[in-house]
């Protein structure tokens, strides 16, 4: 029992690490990091948005995927929330929103699970369409001008926290929830470890693959809410360059790609990580484009320690082995 | 180095997976213009030897000595450098590729001056020579696709008579071959031993064997039990050296059988046909016969992870649909512990509490969601049932293969399954953990549960089953009564 827990703290070293060196530097060299607008900047502006997308992200990477069409998903979804949103009214523009968010993760989660495309294609491809439909929907009408209730959800506060705050990390505790205590989130674990082991133990794999894509696109539709509540409008452009920022902050957070290794913690650190960089990379006055090639080596240095770390491990085994060996 | 036309010779050799032993201070030698055979049951350590030879598989310690020079060869290509060549039963050949390209693959000829431009004339021109002294008129430049299994077998042995190889191995290069392509073989090979090559020949087919082998290694769980020339031994003194020291006699005692609880008619899939089998409550039933003979084609088929093509399945008394899921098999209380442990019986990088879980989550927590004190309270106590002993939180990786097996066999306790079906179930376990697996076993028949194990270790059938089918060319060619079965029953049955 000790040993796994202790192992479980011991995996998130690097990342404590690095988001403490990063906090660190900053708060020594730029007076600005610590300021009130800039804290929010960080944690309302980027952390809500970023966090509940990558949560679906994760949730591909656990299944042995990865998700290209959760910017465009997220785009799509809020365009038809809006227009429906200005016709209907709140509640069946939130709603339509979450719905074409499930309905479009439905899609890839079919199309892997039982047309068996890998999960790169099949999402990349749902990227253009998503995309395209976006624009489609948009061309010669658009809304905006929501009303106080739904503008509330970005920009409101309930005792002080900020309502994008507390929705994303009601986000985050459920979605852990669901991923550590129940069935469904178990199964995942298991088709993403050892899809055939998962069949041989009676998973219904097409089922869970499906279920874990719908719940990715579930929070690219609520994400997509929260951003055109804060917008107070609909664009169709929202969703261009997330699907890279996302697989980011999965790997910052030292998640494997071989699947069923990801965590929602790990992940979480990995949003903080990358959050935390942009800004600061802003506040040094560096020019984006050389934010690029920063955001590029964090992510190769995240997967080297995380790589050295598991070859040392393997290095002692095997000394223990060998030991072992000797005596007999 | 004591005889000076040993062309391989191999001292010594030790290897293990994780924590099995699979070789024990193995000795070999292999000599010019011989045909060694090597024989051995099912995970004897055959193969593993052989890919130590060339270069496929690390060895803990020993030595390997080619034409009396020590090496440690680190690579494949080292040793086909040297003159090793390895044909393995699973045709390593480009099948959307020409013959010729085959025969050359790695070592393509290039134009003299142009290197990078392939010489293609020349090569088809070699290839045609090769196969013309081999015997053989074929077109190279034929899609490899488009030839018999036999046909693929000679080319990559005119694969390895290119490059020059004189110690050529194959690994059961007959299993896929009709009668008359393999005497077409036996020419080949002993026109190649007639050129000086070194050849070891693994087979389980033993009549073979007499007519093309001139000496013989026998392994037995890792160690050499008998090294002879050919002519020098009898098929039941190889049978008594696969099959280790006792025959066992011992056998347990008649169970009290039940009524029928899985019944099979007439089932046909791929690799299996016609296949019609019954197993009563409290009774083991086994399946037997040689690798190949689609046993566990046919038991995967049964549970649901192959889908059958004809036939019927009844569980319980009732109808199963051909084309079922694991998952509906599961409910109908029937349960397979796969020869593959890792691939299919496990998911490794999950704890054993929740491995062990994993197939009843929708029976313990029909509300889906998981209280932990639950799961930890369920697999402790299945755990216990299926005699395991090591911590909870372990992975399945770090387990040997007899507690891998037992997590295996909690999992199935768990969901309560009243037929199981244990495909190889002590493949890779050591003897102490073996008969604890097999007590459980009858305990399990004791408590009025069915069983149906596949199994090739001729000393488990004997002595555990009520019954026996012996399978052949993937259907069942005889089923023995608790009364007659005996070993000699069983193999001829099987050949």
């Amino acid at each position: 029992m000790k040993s796994t827990r202790r192992q479980k703290i011991f995996s998130y070293v690097p990342q404590v690490v690095m988001l403490w060196t990063l906090v660190l530097f900053l708060s020594v060299t730029e007076p600005a990091f610590l300021t009130k607008e800039n804290l929010s900047n960080i944690f309302i502006g980027q952390v809500p948005f970023l966090l509940l997308l990558s949560l679906g992200m994760t949730i591909s990477v656990i299944v042995r995927g990865l998700d290209l069409s959760i910017g465009s998903n997220m785009a799509l979804s809020s365009c038809i929330a809006g227009l429906v949103m200005k016709q209907a009214g709140m509640l069946p523009g939130i709603l339509s929103g979450l719905l074409t968010g499930c309905l479009l993760g439905m899609a890839n989660g079919i199309l892997i699970a039982k047309v068996r495309l890998p999960a790169f294609i099949a999402t990349y491809g749902m990227d253009w369409i998503g995309k395209g439909l976006a624009y489609v929907l948009m061309m010669g009408t658009t809304a905006y001008g929501f009303s106080p209730a739904f503008r509330s959800l970005s920009l409101g506060s309930t005792a002080g926290i900020p309502h994008l705050l507390l929705i994303c990390l009601t986000g985050f505790a459920v979605v852990c929830f669901l991923f550590s205590r129940t069935v469904f989130g178990w199964k995942v674990y298991a088709v993403g470890l050892n899809t055939q082991g998962a069949v041989c133990s009676g998973v219904e794999v097409d089922r869970i693959l499906t279920g874990a894509y719908m719940l990715n696109g579930l929070l690219a539709g609520l994400t997509g809410l929260l951003y055109i509540s804060q917008l107070d409008a609909v664009d169709p452009t929202i969703g261009e360059g997330w699907s890279m920022k996302l697989i980011a902050a999965v790997l910052i957070g030292g998640a494997s790609m071989k699947g069923g290794r990801a965590t929602m913690g790990h992940t979480l650190f990995g949003v903080l990580i990358l959050a935390i960089l942009t800004n600061g990379i802003n506040l040094w006055g560096v020019s984006s484009l050389w934010q690029q090639v920063v955001t590029g080596c964090v992510i190769l240095f995240s997967i080297l320690l995380e790589q050295s770390s598991r070859l040392f491990r393997a290095y002692m085994e095997k000394r223990q082995w060998e030991q072992k060996e000797k005596k007999i | 180095m004591e005889s000076p036309q040993a062309v391989l010779e191999m001292k010594g050799i030790r290897k293990h997976f994780s924590e099995n032993l699979v070789l024990k201070d193995v000795d070999f030698t292999l000599r010019a213009g011989e045909v060694h055979a090597l024989l051995g049951a099912n995970g004897a350590g055959k193969s593993t030897l052989m890919k130590i030879a060339c270069g496929v598989l690390p060895y803990d310690r020993g030595q390997v000595y080619v034409r009396g020079k020590q090496v440690q060869f680190r690579s494949v290509t080292e040793a086909r450098n040297a003159g090793l060549a390895m044909i393995h039963q699973e045709l390593s050949l480009l099948k959307n590729r020409c013959v010729y390209e085959n025969i050359f693959m790695g070592r393509e000829l290039t134009k003299p001056g142009f290197p990078g431009l392939l010489d293609e004339k020349k090569m088809i021109e070699i290839s045609r020579k090769i196969l013309g002294e081999m015997g053989y008129e074929l077109d190279p430049q034929r899609k490899t696709a488009d030839l018999s299994v036999a046909w693929q077998q000679i080319v990559e042995i005119a694969k390895a008579v290119w490059k020059k190889a004189d110690i050529i191995i194959m690994d059961e290069p007959t299993s896929s071959l009709t009668k008359q392509e393999t005497s077409q073989l036996f020419q080949l090979i002993g026109r190649l031993k007639g050129e000086g090559c070194g050849i070891v020949y693994i087979s389980h087919k033993i009549e073979e064997l007499f007519q093309i082998a001139d000496r013989i290694t026998v392994l037995n769980q890792g160690k050499v039990c008998l090294e002879k020339e050919m002519s020098q031994v009898s098929k039941e003194e190889l049978l008594y050296a696969m099959t280790g020291k006792h025959i066992y006699e011992t056998r347990r005692e008649k169970a009290r059988t039940g009524e029928g609880i899985l019944r099979v008619e007439g089932l046909g899939g791929k690799g299996f046909h016609n296949c019609s089998l019954s197993v009563r409550k409290g009774e083991i039933v086994s399946i037997t016969g040689i690798v190949g003979a689609g046993r566990s084609e046919l038991v995967s088929s049964i549970f649901g992870i192959n889908k059958a093509s004809e036939g019927k399945i009844f569980l319980l008394g009732e109808e199963v649909p051909l084309r079922h899921s694991p998952s509906y098999s599961i409910k109908k209380k029937l349960g397979l512990l796969p020869e593959d442990r890792k691939k299919q019986g496990l998911i490794m990088g999950m704890s054993v509490e929740r491995n062990i879980v994993q197939a009843a989550l929708n029976l313990l927590f029909p509300r889906g969601f998981i209280s932990a004190s639950a799961v930890s309270e369920q697999a402790g106590k299945y755990g216990r049932q299926a005699l395991y002993q090591q911590e909870m939180e372990k992975l399945p990786e770090k387990l040997s293969g007899g507690n891998q097996q037992k997590v295996v066999l909690a999992k199935w306790l768990c969901t309560n399954c009243q037929i199981l079906i244990f495909d190889e179930p002590t493949k890779g376990i050591d003897a102490a953990a073996r008969e604890e697996i097999y007590r459980l076993m009858e305990e399990l028949a004791r408590q009025g549960k069915g069983i149906l194990m596949v199994s090739s270790d001729q000393r488990e059938v004997l002595q555990m089953s009520d019954r026996v089918y012996v399978m052949k060319q993937g259907t069942i060619s005889r089923e023995l009564k608790r009364e007659e079965i005996t070993e000699e029953k069983i193999i001829s049955a099987e050949f």
